[in-house]
């Protein structure tokens, strides 16, 4: 009896200390979005006040007098050109990865890999001189470009770990029975791959929309992306506290809602290799 | 046989032609243009002059880039130390509780999704002297910070290290979990029989096996803060003076603000530099190939 007694009291002691952790991660976020539905008064007053009543005018200022859906417009178009590039041409090389044994392969991962951790300084000096030569600075296609290094890099890394958990035995049946190799991609492999394929699209996008550094440099006033917007909250003239509050939650909300759902793929597919599963 | 191998060549060729263009050539672009005196808005790119090494030895004989790599450095080794400790703690309870993923692994994660921007303007807004709930926070406990923590030369970049650890902890604890759940069972039960206890267990046994986890939350941990600079942008924008000021920051601003992109481009060759030594480097040590 004792003994379970003891057991309670730990499981009690490690759950509330689970619950100390969430609460320490989550109080940030949570403190964004009370503030983006407080008034100004509201939110400069210290300290907080716990009871207000909330008011969207916050947001529909940055709707009405800021334009933001311009923004989310420009970033759901260059996020969606980014993606569709690197998983049109990334999802090949990752199957080439996930099947071959080449001894270039090492290398070219490496590569792969390098184009990921690659610091968005050094791409964006070249493409910065390269798009003021062509006149291509300000267009959606110098940021889809630029993006398109990461999130392809990104694909091949996160699909080559979802293509080697898929057994070759079932290609190999498929190709007895008359299927040629690419049909056993696109009819066998693919398909059972979904999962992946769905979870890399929506990181992708992730990792794009989140972008800040190539969409400062690249971008002008017509294809701002909404990180881009939110940090011009920042005024030398003052904050807009509460504006900017509601821009992040603007900017995060769809971010949280999908990552949420499909946060356990990332994992899986980043640490394929390192995790013996 | 023969024909597979036409086959990968086939469909990956176009992947792997786009992947040099876009990311091999513009960085060999860089370093050539590294080589020159380059000024973006003076020169035109036809007009540029070969000065070898004259961009380097500018950077080095300059204080501003010692500051900067210092400021780096420290962000690197608190960043990743404080990240990897917390997470590492935050893992083992979460795994000794629900032994898999689950709701609260979701949770947690969150902020490791959110785009960096937002965190560094929330940060700021939470450290503003005025009405952020941080420093009242610390004027409750006592503690009171000359100019707030972001505009005191001594806490500024730790202002921001501290948004750093808050952002990235999370990931760094569920990648190492994923590692622990994945960790086979025989060598616990033996060491358990043996009568190794908990701590004995986790180091002799737990951090060995997770090596090549640990490996891969330190290389992309260090990547990213090589390359951070959207925190830095809007919380203090390196200042006071230069007092939070990190390499890719400075890198910026000589390039995007002072347009002199041939020191520039040689700020950018080293940070890359330094990115790939130390994936190298963390390679080398920590991934030990057993199987």
């Amino acid at each position: 009896m004792d003994y379970r007694r003891r057991k309670a009291i730990q499981k009690f002691l490690q759950v509330s200390v689970i619950a100390i952790v969430l609460l320490v991660f989550l109080f940030p976020i949570i403190w964004t979005f009370i503030t983006s539905i407080k008034d100004n008064v509201t939110a400069w007053s210290m300290p907080p006040k716990i009871f207000f009543s909330p008011s969207i005018s916050n947001y529909v200022e940055i709707f009405k007098e800021r334009g933001l859906h311009h923004n989310i417009k420009n970033s759901i178009i260059v996020a969606l050109g980014a993606t569709a590039i690197s998983l049109v041409l990334g999802t090949p090389l990752a199957y080439m990865f996930a099947r071959t044994r080449y001894r270039f392969n090492n290398f070219l991962f490496i590569f792969v890999f390098a184009s990921y951790i690659l610091p968005p300084i050094v791409l964006s000096i070249p493409l910065y001189v390269a798009a003021a030569r062509v006149g291509l600075l300000n267009t959606y296609l110098v940021v889809i470009l630029a993006h398109s290094s990461f999130c392809m890099a990104f694909t091949v890394w996160m699909l080559r770990g979802f293509f080697e958990e898929i057994p070759v035995e079932i290609e190999e049946c498929a190709m007895v029975d008359g299927c040629s190799n690419l049909m056993t991609l696109f009819k066998v492999t693919l398909p059972i791959a979904t999962p992946g394929l769905v979870a890399t699209v929506i990181f992708c996008i992730i990792l794009s929309w989140n972008d800040f550094m190539y969409a400062l440099v690249l971008t002008g006033m017509d294809t701002r992306t909404l990180p881009v917007a939110v940090g011009q909250f920042l005024t030398p003239h003052g904050m807009f506290w509460g504006q900017m509050c509601a821009a992040g939650v603007i900017a995060t909300a769809p971010v949280l809602v999908f990552s949420l759902f499909f946060q356990r793929y990332l994992i899986r597919g980043m640490t394929a290799g390192a995790v013996k599963g | 046989m023969k024909q597979n191998n036409k086959f990968y060549a086939l469909i990956s060729l176009p992947g792997i032609i786009y992947l040099l263009s876009i990311v091999l050539f513009p960085i060999i672009f860089t370093v050539y243009l590294s080589f020159h005196k380059y000024n973006f808005i003076e020169t035109p790119l036809s007009n540029i002059r070969w000065i070898g090494l004259g961009n380097y030895i500018t950077i080095f004989k300059d204080t501003t880039f010692w500051n900067s790599a210092l400021n780096t450095g420290i962000y690197l080794v608190v960043g990743v130390v404080v990240e990897l400790a917390i997470g590492l703690g935050i893992a083992l309870l979460i795994f000794r509780l629900f032994k898999n993923q689950n709701i609260v692994t979701s949770l947690i994660l969150l902020p490791s999704m959110m785009a960096p921007i937002v965190i560094g303007l929330v940060f700021r807004f939470m450290f503003n002297p005025q009405f952020g709930v941080f420093d009242f926070l610390l004027s409750k406990m006592g503690i009171v910070i000359e100019n707030s923590v972001l505009g005191n030369r001594s806490t500024a970049l730790l202002g921001i290290i501290f948004a750093d650890i808050w952002q990235w902890t999370p990931f760094i604890a569920i990648i190492i979990l994923s590692g622990l759940i994945a960790l086979p069972h025989e060598p616990f039960e033996a060491a358990r029989i043996d009568g190794a206890n908990g701590f004995e267990i986790l180091t002799n046994i737990t951090l060995p096996l997770l090596r090549p986890v640990l490996t891969v939350a330190i290389l992309i941990r260090m990547a990213d803060i090589v390359r951070e600079f959207d925190k830095i942008f809007v919380m203090t924008y390196g200042g006071p003076g230069a007092a939070s000021e990190v390499l890719n920051f400075t890198a910026y601003r000589i390039n995007y603000i002072n347009f002199d992109m041939g020191v520039g481009s040689a700020y950018v060759v080293v940070i890359f530099a330094i990115v790939i030594l130390l994936s190298v480097a963390v390679f080398k040590t920590f991934y030990v190939n057993e199987f």
